[in-house]
């Protein structure tokens, strides 16, 4: 930011303390480094002098001035008072010239009193926007010396001016200020952390006449007005704040506490013209929210932000001395209940002084530009600009936010004809007796294969059974397992399956001869047996929005695409669904563990009525149980037996082995973004388990005129009288004008480029 | 000589019913024809009247239409020229009320039958989209969410094996699994 956007375009001339730097009381500091009290900017036409002075300066062990930032052989400074007359001789100011700063640590004021000071003397050239500041420098733990209310004095000159005064603090390393209020030392640290360069932003750590800027500010809604009385028994306004947090941009914040707004005093409101003129002094008393000594008379409107990043701090001084009021931007005409202050907050870091912020308010000038204008002394009405609005408008053209739409039920059936729905029909996949089906927890299943493979041996097949049946004999479980079709795992417990299953206390091999128990108590009713190898399932429904609620829904500005777990994702065309309910139905073949879903559309009664997509998948997770060939997922009953051998112990829901395809070839043949293959086995539960829609709408920029500028496309056949607004037509049947042939082009013509109706 | 009535028109060129935007002054001024020229554009002389100065627009009753006046013209002799420009709408506003068009751009024409689903190529679509994802709900969006921990989630096929309806019990759904 630059300063120079701050400061008034016309030159001011300054007769008298144009800052105050400390409280009434004496504040020492303490640090090792330079302090660079930045004066600002100053454009002069002869040499001037320059003085600066304080009221009470004792020890002042390092007070030089700089040009540009860079020290200056400046001719002499002395000792004065702080109207820069009367010289003591009190004082090490050269006759020769400027020394090095360190020097001045034996420049001592020692008679400080209020009326002396040591002032300082340097010239600067004529070019404009010549940087002048005062550095307080140290060594180490030296003391800055005790200073009070320091002040700058312009000696004016006619041809002298100064652009703007920004008192801010920039160093390199902390300095410790210790406040005296009262016989009391209190200290704060100004933190070079807190400082900037270029003086961007400072920090002041005094409630009395310091500031801090912050470079976030937190929107501030909800004033509260309220009033309380002086001393005199005069109202005065305030506004209470909530509490907020300040972010510097440093990383750390404080917290603020709720405190009173109040707007500095001799700030007036006309209230004929609505005009406010900033006040100048402050006087505060202690306590939140009480001000003393003016009274005034405004109200605030509610206001609804505060982009400002400026700070005011006044403490109990006798005028109010600030910096920059910082970028300051929207402010609206009084009939908009935005307006833009600069908020004074207090420093959380200090003790509580009583003092309370205020609001300053800034002057805009004709032009746009913002100025901080300074309140120093006992202004007047004369002295202060009055407040002028800017109409300044956001942006017209922005991107258009439009909120959900609720689609019209739309006259006229985009989906017609007769409905296609899945069949109900009894007998499909009933189990035939050639294999059973048994639904098994992971315990069972391992039990299973624990029971099988404890007593491997090379036995044959009777030797096995034998075993089996007196349990004590040598068993060779390949060969039982000869007999297994396939062990699935599916997401879902198959007790739910639709279709009636009956528990059993044994998995039977054969025709029931061998039971072999996979519970610890085989007469346990554990195990559930499918009366059906395939069944249909619900899948859930959604209704499909509209965000713009036209054309903008439709293809090719919107793409909506299904995804169904384990079956991969496809394209469905939004224009045919927007605004329709989708229904999903899953029908699984627990024979091979392969899976359809088919996803339907509404009709206009909102019933499931038309198929729009048809994905395949597979569900069932093979878990090997041999050690030869991978099992096929898709395979049919027809391959039973084939490369069984053996079923590995444990947990078989570790296994990670088998194929399960995600999405079959049909489903491969549709469009599948985002997806680079099929996922395979148990990886393949680790999709998203719930099927959705993702729908992705293009975005336009469409400004809030656009209908008046543009118009709507349409296609329509109107009678001109009955149209308002902007309107194009297309080739235009002139007939029934008794106008001239010429007159008939021309009306023609602006008829079919677009003209206003009314 | 003619009656010409002076106003002042605020209305944009290309708006049809400008009768709220004109401001007509109820006395006519008497003009003649400066020059040869067509009713569309017509010169008119007349005495300097430094009211003129305020207005833009002038109506010709003789002719039955309505003009956009250009910048006057002052020469020797206390003349003053005003040329104009007809303005074809407002001078035909009734007759161009009552045809019937084919409207393809209109600012209030925006429903489903006026052509709301037409594709419009002049709005300026942005580099960004939007994008919504929706889950199924209801009955059975859930059927595959499901934490199948010690539940009968394997399914064990065996050639052959029990008489599905004879052992065991069946088990209704009722029934606390």
């Amino acid at each position: 930011m630059k300063i120079d956007s701050l400061f008034p375009t016309t030159w001011q001339d300054l007769n008298y303390p144009l800052f105050q730097f400390g409280a009434t009381d004496r504040i020492s500091a303490l640090g090792d480094g330079f302090l660079n009290y930045w004066l600002g900017y100053m454009k002069y036409n002869k040499i001037p002098s320059v003085f600066f002075t304080s009221e009470f300066m004792t020890g002042t062990n390092g007070i030089s001035a700089r040009v540009n930032n860079n020290q200056v052989n400046s001719p002499v400074g002395y000792t004065c008072d702080d109207y820069g007359y009367g010289a003591y001789q009190y004082g090490y100011i050269k006759e020769t010239g400027f020394t090095p700063s360190r020097t001045y640590n034996r420049y001592l004021n020692s008679f400080a009193v209020r009326t002396h000071g040591t002032a300082i003397n340097f010239s600067t050239g004529n070019e404009a926007g010549t940087q002048i500041s005062i550095i307080l420098e140290t060594g180490n733990d030296e003391s800055l010396g005790t200073f009070n209310r320091m002040y700058l004095r312009i000696l004016s000159s006619d041809d002298m001016s100064i652009n703007g005064v920004i008192n801010f603090l920039q160093g390199d390393r902390d300095i410790t200020f210790t406040e005296t209020i009262n016989g009391v030392s209190i200290p704060f640290i100004l933190k070079s952390s807190d400082l900037e360069e270029n003086g961007v932003a400072t920090y002041t750590g005094n409630a009395a006449g310091l500031f801090y800027k912050m470079t976030v500010f937190i929107s501030c809604y909800g004033f509260t007005p309220g009033s309380s009385k002086d001393s005199q028994g005069n109202t005065r306004q305030f506004h209470i704040l909530p509490t907020i947090k300040m972010y510097s941009e440093f990383g750390n914040y404080y917290s603020f506490r709720t405190c009173a707004v109040y707007i500095p005093s001799n700030t007036r409101v006309n209230v004929t013209t609505g005009e406010y003129y900033l006040g100048g002094n402050t006087n505060l008393i202690s306590g939140i929210g009480m001000m003393g000594g003016w009274d005034f008379n405004f109200s605030l409107a509610d206001l609804s932000a505060l982009p400002s990043y400026g700070f005011l701090i006044s403490g109990n001084t006798m005028a109010v001395s600030f910096g920059q009021v910082a970028e300051l931007y929207r402010i609206y005409k009084p009939s908009d209940i935005l307006h833009h202050f600069a908020l004074m907050m207090r420093i959380p870091s200090t003790p509580i002084f009583g003092y309370t912020v205020g609001v300053y308010c800034p002057e805009v000038l004709d032009d746009g530009e913002f100025t901080g204008n300074l309140l120093t002394g006992d202004l007047t009405e004369d002295d202060v600009q009055p407040w002028q609005w800017d109409n300044i408008n956001i942006d017209d053209f922005k991107e258009e936010d439009v909120p959900e739409y609720e689609p019209e039920p739309e006259s006229g059936e985009d989906w017609g004809g007769d409905r296609i729905l899945p069949p109900v029909i009894s007998g499909i996949g009933d189990l035939n007796g050639f294999i059973t089906m048994y639904g098994m927890k992971p315990s069972q299943v391992a039990a299973l294969g624990n029971y099988l493979w404890a007593r491997f041996t090379d036995a044959t097949f009777w030797e096995s059974i034998s075993a089996v049946l007196d349990n004590t004999a040598s068993i060779d479980p390949s060969v039982i397992l000869n007999y297994v079709v396939s062990i699935r795992a599916y997401p879902f417990d198959l007790s739910d399956v639709a279709g009636t299953t009956h528990e059993l206390p044994l998995v039977y091999f054969g025709r029931g001869l061998i039971g072999i128990p996979v519970e610890a108590s085989p007469t346990s009713l554990s195990l559930r047996v499918l009366h059906k190898c395939v069944d249909s399932f619900a899948g859930g429904d959604l209704t499909v929005p509209a965000k713009y609620g036209d054309f903008r829904d439709m293809e090719p500005c919107a793409k909506l695409l299904l995804h169904v777990p384990f079956c991969g994702s496809c394209e469905i065309n939004p224009s045919q669904v927007v605004g329709k309910h989708l229904f999903l139905r899953y029908t699984i073949d627990f024979a091979t563990g392969g899976m359809m879903a088919i996803c339907y559309t509404s009709d206009s009664a909102g019933e499931m009525a038309y198929p729009v997509a048809e994905l395949h998948g597979h569900v069932g997770a093979s878990v090997q149980l041999t050690g030869s060939n991978e099992l096929d997922a898709l395979q049919s009953l027809a391959g039973v037996g084939s490369g069984i051998a053996s079923l590995m112990m444990g947990n078989p829901a570790g296994l990670l082995s088998g194929v399960v395809g995600a999405a079959s070839s049909l489903a491969s043949n549709r469009a599948v973004p985002h997806s680079t293959g099929k996922a395979s086995g148990f990886s393949a539960y680790f999709q998203p388990r719930v099927p959705y829609i993702e729908i992705v709408y293009d975005q336009y920029y469409k400004p809030s005129n656009y209908a008046h500028t543009h118009g709507n496309a349409c296609q329509a056949v109107k009678t001109i009288g009955s149209l308002h607004g902007y309107t194009v037509c297309k080739n235009v049947d002139t007939s029934g004008l008794t106008c001239e042939g010429d007159e008939r082009i021309m009306i023609k013509r602006i008829m079919e480029s677009g003209f206003y109706v009314d | 000589m003619l009656d010409v009535y002076f106003g002042i028109c605020t209305a944009d060129p290309l708006v049809l019913n400008k009768a709220s935007y004109l401001t007509m002054q109820e006395s006519p001024i008497r003009c003649s024809v400066y020059d040869a020229c067509s009713i569309l554009s017509p010169a008119l002389k007349l005495r300097y009247n430094a009211a003129l100065m305020g207005y833009n627009y002038f109506y010709i009753p003789d002719w039955g239409r309505y003009y956009f006046m250009e910048t006057p013209e002052l020469q020797p002799g206390e003349i003053m020229m005003i040329r104009g420009s007809e303005d074809y709408l407002y001078s035909h506003m009734a007759e161009i009320n009552a045809l019937e068009c084919n409207i393809i751009r209109q600012e209030n024409l925006n429903t489903a039958a006026d052509g709301k689903f037409i594709q419009d190529n002049e709005i300026t679509k942005s580099g960004k989209s939007y994008v919504k994802t929706l889950k199924f709900t209801g009955d059975g969006a859930n059927f595959f969410n499901y934490n199948v921990e010690q539940k009968h989630c394997y399914l064990l096929t065996i050639v052959g094996g029990v008489d599905n309806t004879s052992q065991g019990r069946t088990v209704t759904e009722d029934e606390d699994r």
